[in-house]
């Protein structure tokens, strides 16, 4: 394929695992970064909707692709890209429950599944580790300014105290 | 009538964003423009700003 060669290393693996019919979603903070988050991170973390016992198939794909295994779960790809492939994740449902909530975002002039941020959000309050609590403050403050942006109208017009009123009608 | 488009610059998107953000409570003036700026840019504007940003510390190597 003319075209491949010229595609990020990322993108040549989204398309690797497509043409091998392997389902899986961007997840972690890449997958926040792609939904506005701008926080740094350096792995790529890809869920893989396959059992665990299952995960010759994505190291075939990485292979074929020449990266440089470090374990059946961690690659590097051609351009250095580390990239975690995760069988389940801490907080969520199995992949076959959350996947229908993917977000499908234009990647590269194709349409890549995403795990949307409330889902990140939901992730990362049940790993707890540190690093995490800065991230799920990072995504609560994007996904308020993602809702101001949205219907500014609304926001100015909230005032505090607001929120109590409504609760107390029936 | 069809009229060609031409794609608005990230910074000009940033800042129409960054107006909607003005009565955001609870947050400083940095972190609604580091938000603005993430809201406005594509996923692909996003993916290369983290890039850029990671070449600089030169972590993206092994």
């Amino acid at each position: 394929m003319a075209t491949r060669a010229e595609s990020p290393a990322l993108v040549q693996l989204l398309d690797a695992l497509n043409e091998a019919s392997i389902p899986f979603m961007l997840a972690g903070m890449s997958a926040a970064n792609l939904q506005g988050v701008l926080a740094t991170t350096v792995d790529v973390d890809i869920w893989i909707g396959l059992p665990s016992r299952q995960y010759m198939r994505v190291v075939n794909v990485c292979h074929r692709l020449g990266a440089t295994l470090r374990s059946p779960n961690k690659v590097y790809l051609a351009d250095d890209t580390p990239v975690d492939f995760i069988y389940e994740v801490t907080g969520l449902a199995s992949f076959q429950r959350e996947m229908p909530k993917a977000r499908w975002l234009d990647f590269h002039g194709r349409r890549i599944p995403v795990m949307p941020l409330e889902l990140i959000r939901r992730s990362k309050i049940a790993a707890d580790r540190d690093k995490d609590k800065l991230h799920v403050l990072l995504i609560n403050q994007l996904l308020k300014c993602r809702r101001a942006a949205a219907s500014p109208g609304k926001a100015a017009a909230r005032q505090p105290g607001a929120h109590k009123r409504r609760r107390r009608r029936p | 009538m069809s009229r060609k488009t031409s794609p608005v610059p990230l910074p000009r998107r940033t800042a129409r964003i960054l107006a909607r953000l003005a009565r955001v409570r609870g947050l400083d003036p940095d972190e609604k423009a580091l938000h603005a700026l993430g809201l406005a840019a594509t996923p692909e504007e996003r993916w290369q700003l983290v890039r850029n940003h990671l070449r600089l510390f030169n972590c993206s190597t092994r």
